[in-house]
């Protein structure tokens, strides 16, 4: 009886299967014609240096792709180039007209129609099967078929989990639901069948919006960036402020850990065994945005770390002697010269929770996003015996003061509980 | 012989050969004299550069010198220049001749030629530390002390004292090792030991840099600032080792000022040239990009600092002007 039903699962299974797999091969006779690679092409020699894949959508000249697809240009429009290439081997050059940095996304017009637009649709129901599109790895054009598995409501992009294989290259090509509709653009991938998909949404906002202008090009698209960016650090900062904080004990102190719903937090206590005569208690807690800008930059990170430490077997000098070596922010700062400045960094000894801190902050600028800045805080209690406590917060691209006004705010949400 | 020549000797003469160690010193009494390396000379000389019959010196009628080279290998040289035969008047006060036969330094001098001051061990100030034995044992005890101390602070777990001894080893062999070195030089150049000195100076080596270490890292929360260290350790570089030789030299050596200094820059070159490369190295890496932010990172469980503690937003409020200043200039 159990087999039969078995068989019956099976054969409903294998049923869907099939009605996927038809679907699939019916729908890739449909969107073949509307679906190209996108290159970006160096100018000085021809040749590709990135690849992705873009549809067309509200217009048979309009292209849409992912931000990082066509970053090189943006960041240097006179080395590169942008080109399509259709299925059939058709090719030709791409303007880029308007990008959305915080959702990865990229409208680029042809010289002439190239295709009929796609259509796009609301994300479907958990568990619907979505078709993604795409050019993995200079391969050839391929469908992946995959599971909506909804949006990650815990997570600032708000991108759509799908549950099937993106790979390099599908960048920027769409993922379509049963009717052919875009529901979202295939934007990065966590390996093992997690993938993340743009939700078309975003992508109807900037389209929106060109329709106004008859999608003419955006004026000083790289200030229009910028503008992004900027609005969206003080955003993220301003609603950080707002939130009801949960607190934690870390120590003899409650601090704020979680901040906001798009953070989350981490135990970073080690062993007993690791730490010999310190007790250590730690917290770490960070957002998981990671704004694209180029090959070697993102930003829109911000990451904070509370460590407790005392030791009651220690002399004092030989506890400071440790906790001085980790007065070392475990925050890896890298950066490249051609972004950001050198750190400028200010220290000096303030009160928090009655307890007194070395405090430093530092700075340094981008060069050409200008009015962001990398911000790191360090600051370590002094003038206790046998008792240290180490915060650490780093934010990426941010505004220097919104950033200012968020770490007096935490500070001052230090308590002291002996 | 001419035994009536040796009755007009203008004045008491001398042939000091510089040798290792202590000098040989000749009275000439008697004339002719011959110097050489074969036995039945007047003077021998067993330098292997030097020829069996290679100088003679001798009287003329005047009452004159007269030095006659006689080696045809390695030849004679007075003041520096070659010699073949030259006669010098000796009966009034003359400067000392400097002569070399062969690789050999002689001087020819009258016997009233004023020899140096005695040189009287000066064990005052701050030389005792390295000519009193006390001093010596102080010393060392003191900086084996302070590196089994440094253990203690550098480990975070609990240990037997054992443990704590056997990583003192490697200061106790790197100390003796500096002490055997300067005091065997010592024994070659001066015929005795001077182990107790050579101690202090090696165990000087070791704790001045460690305790200048301390001390910069102590300014430096003091200040809230790394220049202290730095400086010191600049300072400290090049000067100490230099310095310790110096003080060595003079003391036990008994060498006048410029000698002494030849020696401990020589001695010191290789380290000096060490550091310098290393302070080329570190002010190019100071000018590269670094990601990394720079900034006073010391604690002190004395917390004693000159900057005092302000509330969050005077703090806050200074940063955000030294900050934005900072930032508007570059």
């Amino acid at each position: 009886m159990y087999r039969l039903v078995l068989l019956c699962c099976l054969l409903a299974a294998s049923g869907w299967l099939f009605a996927a797999e038809n679907r699939s091969s019916s729908l890739y006779s449909e969107v073949e014609k509307s679906i190209f690679q996108v290159r970006v092409v160096n100018k000085k020699t021809g040749n590709k240096s990135t690849i992705g894949s873009g549809f067309i959508v509200a217009r048979p000249t309009i292209l849409a792709t992912n931000y990082h697809v066509i970053s090189a240009y943006a960041n240097d429009p006179e080395t590169y180039a942008i080109d399509y290439f259709s299925t059939n081997g058709d090719t030709g050059h791409l303007q880029l007209i308007d990008v959305d940095v915080l959702h990865d996304l990229a409208i680029l017009k042809a010289e002439a129609p190239l295709g009929r637009p796609l259509q796009t649709a609301r994300v479907p129901e958990k568990g619907a099967v979505l078709y993604a599109f795409g050019n993995p790895l200079d391969l050839g054009f391929s469908i992946v078929t995959g599971t909506n598995n909804g949006l990650m409501t815990g997570s600032e992009d708000n991108n759509i989990l799908f549950s099937g294989s993106l790979n390099s290259g599908m960048s920027g090509g769409p993922a379509l639901n049963q009717d052919g509709k875009v529901v979202g653009i295939n934007v990065a991938t966590a390996g093992n069948d997690v993938s993340f998909l743009v939700l078309v949404e975003y992508l109807n906002i900037m389209l929106e919006r060109l329709k106004l202008s008859e999608f003419q090009p955006v004026q000083d698209l790289f200030g229009n960036i910028i503008r992004q960016l900027h609005e969206h650090s003080v955003e993220m900062l301003d609603d950080l402020q707002t939130n009801e904080w949960q607190k934690t004990q870390i120590g003899k102190f409650a601090v704020p850990t979680r901040l906001g719903q798009y953070i989350s937090c981490w135990d970073g206590s080690s062993d007993a065994e690791e730490r010999g005569l310190v007790n250590v208690v730690s917290a770490n807690c960070a957002n998981d945005l990671d704004i694209y800008l180029g090959e070697k930059l993102s930003i829109g990170a911000i990451r904070y770390q509370y460590t407790w430490y005392d030791s009651q077997k220690m002399i004092s000098p030989r506890f400071y002697r440790m906790y001085e070596l980790e007065n070392n922010s475990g925050l890896g700062t890298v950066g490249n010269k051609d972004e950001v400045s050198k750190f400028n960094c200010h220290t000096g000894f303030t009160q928090v929770a009655s307890k007194d801190f070395k405090l430093t902050v530092c700075r340094r600028d981008y060069l050409r996003y200008s009015g962001l800045s990398d911000v790191l805080v360090t600051g370590a209690m002094v003038g206790e015996k046998q008792q240290g406590f180490i915060f650490d917060l780093y934010l990426t691209g941010t505004d220097f003061n919104n950033a200012t006004k968020l770490l007096k705010k935490i500070l001052e949400n230090f308590e002291w509980t002996s | 012989m001419d035994v009536l020549k040796s009755t007009h000797v203008p004045s008491d003469l001398i042939l000091e050969v510089q040798a290792r160690g202590l000098n040989q010193y000749h009275r000439l009494e008697r004339f002719p004299v011959r110097v050489g390396r074969a036995l039945d000379n007047d003077i021998i000389i067993s330098d292997p550069t030097v020829s069996p019959y290679h100088l003679l010196i001798d009287l003329d009628d005047e009452g004159s010198l007269i030095l006659r080279n006689l080696s045809k290998e390695n030849g004679s040289r007075l003041n520096y220049y070659p010699l073949k035969e030259a006669r010098i008047n000796f009966s009034r006060p003359i400067k000392p001749l400097a002569l070399r036969l062969g690789g050999r330094r002689l001087t020819l001098m009258r016997a009233d030629t004023p020899v140096e001051q005695t040189a009287v061990r000066k064990c005052r100030g701050l030389y005792r530390l390295l000519c009193e034995p006390v001093w010596s044992v102080v010393l060392v005890i003191a900086m084996l002390l302070a590196f089994l101390y440094e253990n203690y602070l550098d480990t975070i777990f609990a240990k037997d004292a054992v443990y704590y001894f056997g990583n003192l080893m490697p200061y106790v062999m790197g100390s003796l090792a500096i002490t055997l070195v300067v005091a065997g030089i010592s024994r070659l150049s001066l015929q005795r030991w001077e182990v107790g000195a050579a101690a202090s100076l090696a165990s000087l080596l070791l704790l001045i840099p460690h305790s200048l270490g301390q001390l910069g890292h102590w300014l430096n929360y003091l200040v809230t600032a790394d220049w202290p260290l730095d400086y010191i350790l600049l300072v400290s570089n090049f000067l100490l080792v230099p310095l310790l030789l110096y003080a060595y030299i003079r003391l036990i050596h008994h060498a006048s000022f410029f000698p002494a200094l030849g020696v401990a820059l020589l001695f010191s070159a290789p380290i000096i040239v060490y550091q310098a490369s290393e302070l080329a190295d570190n002010l190019t890496l100071k000018k590269e990009f670094s990601g990394e932010a720079k900034f006073n990172r010391t604690l002190s469980s004395g917390d004693f600092r000159l900057k005092p503690t302000q509330s969050i937003d005077d703090y806050l409020k200074e940063m955000q002007q030294s900050l934005n200043a900072e930032s508007s200039e570059s």
